[in-house]
């Protein structure tokens, strides 16, 4: 029955997807919700699986939070990953994060320390905990008949007031969602900066300086909502949101040549050694990469994406905001995971041949379009293509996201495999699909296939294992966007070689 | 306090604000098969953190309707045809219902509902109302 799990953990959700965005921005999230969002790791480790800093990488080391290898903010180490879960489990630096927030607690320790202890714990009323900045609304039964915007604007004040943010993005829990709340409205009354002091009663004010607050705050922050509810999966929380970021934040901009921004790396799918492989890569390739979508990041950063010569998209959840930006800014995308030797190499010579004729532009020129590469340069070679496209049944299914399944496949293609079918249960995109490729809508949709004769060898989540009925060669996928995994795979190093080298251990 | 709690959960309530956490979804799943129904969102919560596990024994399952399911009232009927499916197929005649707030805003009439199974399944359904408007989180 579509809509119905029986077998496989739930995925995080839009509004998780969502969470991972804004975590790693300057900027502060709402979500007009009854109850507390948690960094997404927060249960991953204490939920009867070993903890994520217990458990030793592929080398055998203990992982390690090691903040100096990503980016160069002093708050970098709160990335969503292992070294998030370390931070969040007693071992922040405790002095940069009170120079982030400024705000002591009553003992006079910095506001987020990870003084919630080791997987537990509860940040209380309006208390965001280590590494978050996103807060919720706290709406009640009440609220449901009155309206939540009063309780959107208080939660506002309190999220501008711990942790100075330079943009504001709201999203709908649920509830919020079924009652019609008018975030868009919000979102004006924020950036008007008049909004909560026109609207401020009697009772409010009092709740006000019962929590020790005084005034309302006077923004003037660009603010905008996003259209997410809780009801699909992250990855298409994760784009939507880095579109609205991008409507929000760009604006015309001279082209920088040579420039890059990287869209839709983002911390749940992608691992750390993966992202600072890609960096080097691209620095190596003697490109500038002028801000990272997804990953840790300036506001300033992004501002200045529209200048870019080109935008990379390496994982599905990156292609609406570069979509958006090449029709608003006229920039052009290479969209494509770049994993497996052979694949980085056509990659380079692209890259080269796109910032090349990506020249200088006047703001607001659109660009030539015949530098745009992405779906057809992004796919296998013509001739593996017309194999694979063969109409028989598929012998191979890889199903995960959407890019990452497309470079396992292509890499398999370069290796004389075929008849492989891409399957997602997350979003997927029509133009990066192949033949019989599917986006699955249920379990019973992933059994029909996984159980048909044909299938001899699954790339998947081992929570699926339970509904192949038969016997197939299975390779476990990472599972980072499962919510509660059963068998715990996290993401691992893919970009370059490492791709083949994890095939060549698989034996494949 | 352990007794207020108890009461609220052998009168189909969910525990107040230090609840039941972590042992909330085996005590519930006790009363018969779980099924939970609401948005995937929901389910981030900490008493549903074993749900994996729980499915994996075939004594879980998730129904999350879309928002036009919830709207059009849907929902409704997809509940019992769930609940007919995982019947049919683990032999079981216990169902616990744990469901999101959608349930509450709607005024979901849970006494109908199982009425409704019963009648047409013989089905003994309890409802939990995993109200987080009225709770907020629960630990």
């Amino acid at each position: 029955m579509k809509r119905l799990w029986k077998v496989l953990p739930p995925c995080l959700s839009d509004l998780m997807g969502f969470e991972a965005v804004v975590n790693e921005t300057e900027g502060l999230g709402l979500i007009d919700d009854s109850s507390t969002y948690k960094p997404l790791m927060f249960g991953r480790g204490g939920h009867g699986r070993p903890g994520i800093e217990d458990r030793p990488d592929r080398d055998g080391h203990p992982l390690m939070n090691d903040s100096s290898e990503v980016g160069s903010h002093p708050w970098a180490a709160g990335r969503l990953d292992r070294g998030k879960y370390v931070e969040m489990t007693g071992h922040p630096d405790r002095d940069e994060r009170a120079e982030m927030t400024g705000h002591p607690d009553r003992e006079g320790r910095p506001e987020m320390e990870g003084r919630h202890g080791h997987g537990g714990g509860r940040a209380g009323f309006g208390r965001l905990m280590p590494g978050m900045r996103v807060l919720n609304s706290d709406i009640r039964n009440e609220d449901i008949i009155t309206g939540t915007e009063k309780k959107v604007m208080l939660a506002f004040d309190r999220g501008v007031k711990q942790l100075s943010p330079n943009f504001v993005l709201l999203a709908y829990g649920p509830s919020a969602s079924m009652i019609g709340s008018d975030l868009e409205y919000a979102a004006e009354k924020i950036t008007e900066g008049s909004a909560f002091v026109q609207r401020t009663s009697m009772d409010e004010s009092a709740s006000f300086r019962k929590e020790g607050g005084s005034t309302s705050v006077q923004s003037g922050l660009p603010a905008a909502a996003v259209k997410i509810d809780g009801e699909k999966d992250y990855l298409y929380g994760i784009s939507c949101t880095l579109e609205a970021m991008g409507r929000l934040l760009l604006t015309p901009r001279e082209t920088i040549p040579g420039s890059l921004n990287i869209l839709g790396a983002n911390t749940i799918d992608w691992a750390k050694e993966s992202f600072a492989d890609l960096e080097a890569l691209l620095k190596q390739e003697g490109v500038q990469i002028l801000s990272r979508w997804g990953w840790k990041e300036t506001t300033e950063n992004l501002k200045l994406a529209s200048a870019a010569a080109l935008n990379l998209v390496v994982n599905e959840s990156g292609l609406r905001l570069a979509r958006y930006m090449e029709s608003e800014y006229g920039i052009p995308y290479l969209a494509g995971a770049p994993f497996g030797a052979d694949f980085t190499e056509t990659l380079k010579i692209w890259l080269k041949e796109a910032v090349l004729v990506a020249d200088t532009k006047r703001p607001g020129e659109k660009q030539r379009k015949e530098v745009r590469l992405s779906a057809s340069a992004a796919s296998p070679k013509e001739d593996q293509r017309k194999e694979n496209d063969v109409d028989t049944e598929p012998e191979i299914l890889i199903v995960g996201e959407q890019f990452t399944a497309n470079a396992i496949r292509r890499e398999l293609l370069r290796r004389g495999k075929s008849k492989i079918r891409v399957l997602s249960f997350y979003d997927m995109d029509r133009a990066y699909m192949e033949t019989g490729d599917q986006k699955l809508t249920g379990e019973d949709d992933f059994a029909r296939q996984a159980n048909a004769a044909s299938v001899r060898m699954i790339f998947a989540d081992g929570d699926l294992r339970p509904l192949v009925k038969k016997e197939v060669r299975w390779v476990r996928l990472p599972n980072t966007g499962s919510m509660f995994p059963m068998e715990s795979v996290e993401a691992f190093h893919m970009t370059g070689s490492a791709l083949d080298v994890w095939l060549d251990r698989e034996e494949l | 306090m352990n007794r207020e709690k108890n009461r609220n959960m052998d009168e189909g309530r969910m525990p107040h604000r230090g609840g039941k956490g972590d042992h909330l979804l085996e005590e519930l799943s006790e009363k018969g098969m779980l099924l939970f129904v609401g948005s995937v969102n929901c389910l981030r919560h900490k008493p549903y953190r074993r749900i994996g596990a729980l499915m994996r024994e075939g004594r879980a399952a998730l129904l999350c309707p879309s928002m036009s399911d919830f709207s059009s009232g849907r929902y409704l009927n997809q509940i019992v045809e769930a609940l007919a499916e995982l019947s049919r197929e683990h032999g079981e005649k216990r169902f616990v219902i744990a469901c999101g707030c959608q349930w509450v805003i709607l005024s979901t009439d849970s006494e109908l509902l199982k009425e409704r199974v019963k009648q047409e399944y013989d089905i003994d359904l309890t409802v939990f109302e995993d109200a987080h408007l009225e709770f907020g989180d629960h630990e």
